[in-house]
């Protein structure tokens, strides 16, 4: 549905024959794009199944939303803040290979989220370089959970969890292209980084462990924009 | 001994042995001067001493230490005394006085060994079972006289202790036998948690054991000794095995970042007691000085 709404969009801004001859001012519009990521969970120095233990797995995941943001421009430098919500998927599991019979499985889930921005670019005539960089937050799930407790698996089960909203950094770049009318079209990319989290669950022999986990992901999108 | 051994009424035979000794013939009497209760067989000693043929003489019997297996008969009296243990697979002639203990076997077949008393049986001390851990429930004689006076003060078990069994003397008020109630030899499952005291310091542990409808094992265990540096959780559990009121499992584990072997064995009581042993030359045992261990 939202990659029907973003072609429609930019079939009609490809469309559009008005021309706004300046970046200036307030803009709006849609994105959509893919998620990359790497997540990792580290058992503490007591930890379940083995100790200090880091292990990794890869994230996936759309992004969809929509952005607001305001351009000053001074010359050819463009630079305005910009203001994003929706959803950004970081999707991925894997087992923890000290894990017996690697029945304990560290995930990661997110859904909504939001970022505040600021932009730098310049301006090639009609088409913006930019880079870009700010605060970004995910609501965003990690969990381990070790639920199979006959051999070859290890014979406890346990589950942690933790959801909240979590902020980290982004930065990155893209290019930028005003059509003729009022729209633009974009492409960039962001790196983001969100702070690591602290996380414990329990055994079904009721003794309690801890977790950390970290997550990073590179986002590519595309956005359509309208200026007002 | 390829011969009977004869002896003359009146006259005594002790056997202070502190090992064991086996006499396969009939310790016999002259059965000239007749039957007198002055003269007999003593057991003193540390040692096992196996009288396994029919013996005629008719003195009494006392068996004042060690232990004395009786697997024939004698016609006089036996007398048990607190120090003595008394296994008899036979018959007693005359009177059977126990302050010590008496053994009894329990075997995998459903066969208990028995002693028909012929006269009195004055019961105390102890009765002490040996169970087959694969013996079958049910009820089981293991003494029969036409009058039974007093009871065991203890009972106690070697081999496999059940979960769950009776003594009975029956019948009730004028009891002519000794009986076992087994209704439930070994355990089907374990949870126990608590501490015992390792040579490091104290030791959490916790256990659960059981096997599920699929036949597969469930079992889990946790250890931690910080004063060892020693602590895990989920183990790889491939062996278990109910024994009684213990429990035995094993598998590997990962400790201390590496993966070793482990053998635990868990007995239930109040409060238990509990011993575990590392591939990696860990180990420790002892009883619950707090918590408990359940086997069921």
């Amino acid at each position: 549905m939202r990659v029907a709404l973003f072609i429609v969009s930019l079939y009609i801004a490809l469309s559009t024959v008005a021309f706004s001859d300046s970046w200036d001012g307030p803009y709006a519009g849609l994105i959509l794009g893919a998620q990359f990521g790497q997540s990792s969970d580290t058992t503490a120095a007591f930890g379940y199944n083995a100790d200090n233990n880091e292990w990794d797995y890869n994230t996936s995941g759309f992004n969809a939303g929509a952005e607001l943001g305001y351009n000053y421009s001074f010359n050819r430098l463009v630079v305005g803040p910009e203001f994003e919500f929706g959803a950004l998927v970081v999707q991925g599991s894997a087992a923890q290979p000290l894990s017996p019979g690697l029945d304990t499985i560290g995930k990661s889930y997110s859904n909504l989220y939001t970022a505040f921005r600021g932009r730098i670019g310049f301006d090639l005539d009609h088409t913006l370089l930019f880079a870009t960089g700010g605060a970004i937050g995910v609501n965003y799930n990690t969990q381990v959970i070790d639920s199979c407790n006959i051999a070859p698996c290890g014979g406890t089960t346990a589950i942690a969890s933790k959801t909240s909203f979590v902020w980290g950094f982004t930065v990155g770049g893209g290019v930028e292209h005003m059509f003729e009318g009022s729209w633009s079209a974009k492409l960039e990319y962001l790196y983001f980084n969100l702070a690591s989290q602290s996380f414990s669950g329990i055994t079904n022999l009721g003794n309690t462990y801890d977790w950390t986990g970290k997550t990073s992901g590179n986002v590519i999108r595309g956005a359509l924009n309208y200026f007002f | 001994m390829g011969a009977d051994i004869f002896m003359r009424e009146q006259g005594s035979i002790v056997f202070n042995i502190s090992n064991t000794l086996t006499i396969a013939t009939p310790i016999e009497g002259d059965q000239t001067s007749g039957p007198n209760t002055t003269g007999g067989v003593q057991k003193l000693g540390a040692g096992i001493l196996n009288l396994n043929g029919t013996n005629t003489y008719s003195g009494a019997t006392h068996v004042d230490g060690g232990k004395l297996n009786i697997v024939g008969n004698v016609i006089g009296d036996v007398v048990v005394a607190s120090t003595g243990t008394f296994y008899g697979n036979g018959t007693v002639g005359g009177s059977l006085t126990s302050s010590g203990t008496l053994q009894s076997v329990i075997n995998t077949g459903g066969s208990a060994s028995q002693v028909a008393v012929t006269g009195v049986a004055s019961l105390a001390g102890t009765l002490d079972i040996s169970l087959h851990s694969n013996a079958q429930t049910g009820t089981y004689t293991i003494l029969t006289s036409p009058s039974i006076t007093g009871t065991f003060n203890a009972v106690t078990f070697t081999q496999t202790t059940p979960i769950s069994y009776t003594v009975s003397y029956l019948p009730a008020g004028a009891p002519t036998s000794v009986q076992i109630g087994l209704s439930k030899v070994n355990g089907t499952s374990l949870s126990g948690s608590g501490t015992i005291a390792g040579p490091s310091g104290p030791v959490t542990i916790e256990v659960e054991a059981t096997y599920n409808m699929q036949n597969q094992i469930v079992a889990t265990m946790f250890l931690n000794d910080p004063g060892a540096g020693v602590h895990f959780d989920n183990p790889v559990v491939t062996s278990l095995i109910f024994n009684g009121t213990s429990v035995t499992f094993g598998g590997t584990v990962n400790v201390n970042n590496q993966n070793v072997t482990f053998t635990t064995t868990a007995v239930g009581g109040s409060p238990g007691t509990i011993s575990v042993s590392l591939g990696n030359g860990y180990s420790v045992s002892g009883t619950l000085t707090s918590g408990g261990i359940s086997v069921q």
